[in-house]
């Protein structure tokens, strides 16, 4: 390792706050969120050297929350969606408008996967292709978890205007 | 509502989230399990190589089923059985590709030894699971009879400890087919149990490696390294204690052998003088930290790597230029020379 190379503590550092924000919208949940990310911190630290673009260890970290949950989400159990959420208080502790708390409390009622495709689409603005690579599924599945995840948000909200 | 309404809302809910302050210290005991975790899925130890070797030259066995994406290395040069974990169940692959899926259900596979895999079940019970004379699964027991906290089996395959829920240590050693033998018992233990070698143990203590020789009537010898120590290897009279970036030797009065040598990540030989480190496979000298060899795996990093026996190394590679998860293939490498495709594709080969 040379002495101008990106030490982990330093990646681990600079890029927590972004990835816990990433971790948090994968799973819905603040302390779900600091463990995953933790967990995939921890796989990214043990092959820190073998990371030769560590400019590309943010996609790394991501890769790895995605494959632990995925991993998650194959036990059918797991794939259940709930409309018992946890309770985090009024607002869900967020300071956000109201037309987007609303929003993103039906997106957290989501099936896990089809949560991170919406994640990886349209906040990681990855392609269909990259998504269904890092989801490990097909494209097509890309499109039809995207396509049910709009219908089931637009039937739970159909009345939500979004103000711009 | 549209997906820029969808891209609105995330964005917003992310950058309201509040983002707690890194928890290093559980970052790094997560650190110190993934490292344990990689180093311990490829583990065959030598005695238990010597009773599958004697039917691995059969090509094909009954009842395996032989992997597409595999690569033969040929009826003559097959050999132990490598347990892995796969989709939370133990799997052998046995050196000319031949897959077995057993069906138990594992956490974490944590050894091979003289008695058979040593596992964590999905409730951390300590399992062993007996290999047939044929190379299948024979019978499987629970040999904790409770959770464990942390287990290691010896690199000669011969011992293996444990730490219980009530944080007292188990060592055991063969006897009669069994690992039925308290070479100690320790209550009090304290820590993360790192390694054993059927005598000592070495444990992680806040951050540092503590070599423990009860036998020998010492007094616990502390290995200090500049960085926290985060797992140890203990083979062979030699510990090495791996930091981060760094692996450090030390013999058993806690001398430092050389200086210490970046990138940790690696296996100590059974014999303690030679140390393989990821991701370049390069061969150390533990005595004097130099560069003894490295067999060429060109365009790879290897992601895991064990000693199968004291003369053959298993090493997962990815491909380069991309370090990523996927395009993975599993190695043997004779006398840390010349490597030979086992599995190639690893994830999909063990998957389904």
């Amino acid at each position: 390792m040379t002495g101008t190379e990106l030490t982990f503590s330093e990646f681990m550092a600079a890029r927590w706050a972004p990835l816990y924000r990433t971790a948090y919208l994968l799973t819905g949940d603040q302390h779900e969120a600091e463990e995953l990310l933790q967990s995939a911190l921890a796989k990214t630290c043990v092959k820190w050297s073998s990371i030769r673009a560590k400019g590309a260890a943010d996609a790394y970290v991501r890769r790895s929350m995605v494959h632990q949950l995925a991993s998650r989400w194959r036990r059918p159990v797991r794939e259940l969606a709930t409309d018992e959420l946890p309770d985090r208080g009024h607002s869900g502790g967020l300071d956000v408008r109201a037309d987007h708390l609303a929003l993103w409390e039906e997106i957290r009622r989501l099936p896990p996967r089809m949560r991170a495709t919406l994640v990886l689409r349209y906040v990681e603005d990855l392609t269909e292709e990259a998504t269904a690579r890092e989801l490990g599924v097909s494209i097509g599945s890309v499109k039809s978890q995207t396509h049910h995840a709009l219908k089931r948000l637009r039937a739970a909200l159909p009345d939500l205007e979004l103000t711009s | 509502m549209t997906p820029i309404d969808l891209r609105d809302t995330l964005t917003s809910v992310s950058d309201a989230v509040p983002v707690p302050a890194v928890d290093a210290l559980a970052v790094e005991r997560r650190v110190s399990h993934a490292r344990q975790k990689r180093t311990a899925t490829l583990v065959v130890a030598c005695a238990a190589a010597t009773v599958v070797l004697v039917v691995g030259g059969l090509a094909v066995h009954p009842g395996g089923d032989r992997s597409p994406a595999a690569t033969p290395s040929g009826p003559g040069q097959v050999g132990a059985a490598i347990p892995l974990e796969a989709e939370g169940t133990l799997v052998l692959v046995e050196r000319d590709g031949t897959v077995r899926r057993t069906g138990v259900r594992v956490q974490e596979v944590i050894g091979h030894g003289v008695n058979g895999v040593v596992a964590l079940d999905p409730a951390q019970h300590l399992l062993v699971a007996s290999v047939t004379t044929d190379g299948a699964l024979g019978t499987v027991h629970d040999l904790s009879e409770a959770p464990v906290r942390y287990a290691a089996v010896s690199s000669d395959g011969r011992a293996l400890a444990w730490v219980d829920q009530q944080w007292t240590l188990h060592l055991r050693g063969e006897m009669h087919g069994d690992w039925s033998y308290d070479e100690a018992v320790q209550q009090g233990f304290s820590g993360q149990l790192w390694a054993t070698d059927g005598a000592s143990w070495v444990a992680g203590e806040n951050g540092t490696a503590v070599l423990y020789q009860p036998q020998a009537g010492t007094e616990p010898i502390r290995l200090p390294t500049k960085e926290p120590a985060i797992a140890a290897n203990l083979a062979g009279g030699t510990v090495a204690v791996l930091t981060a970036t760094t692996v450090v030797f030390f013999d058993l009065d806690g001398r430092r052998l050389s200086t210490p040598v970046d990138e940790a990540i690696g296996a100590l030989a059974p014999d303690g003088r030679t140390y393989v480190a990821a991701p370049d496979v390069r061969l150390l000298d533990t005595r004097t930290g130099e560069i003894l060899g490295s067999p060429a795996l060109p365009g790879r990093s290897a992601d895991a790597i064990m000693w199968a026996d004291p003369h053959t190394l298993v090493v997962e590679t990815v491909q380069r230029e991309t370090s990523q998860l996927g395009d993975r293939t599993l190695w043997t490498c004779p006398e840390g020379r010349s490597c030979m495709v086992v599995l190639s594709d690893v994830s999909a080969a063990l998957s389904g």
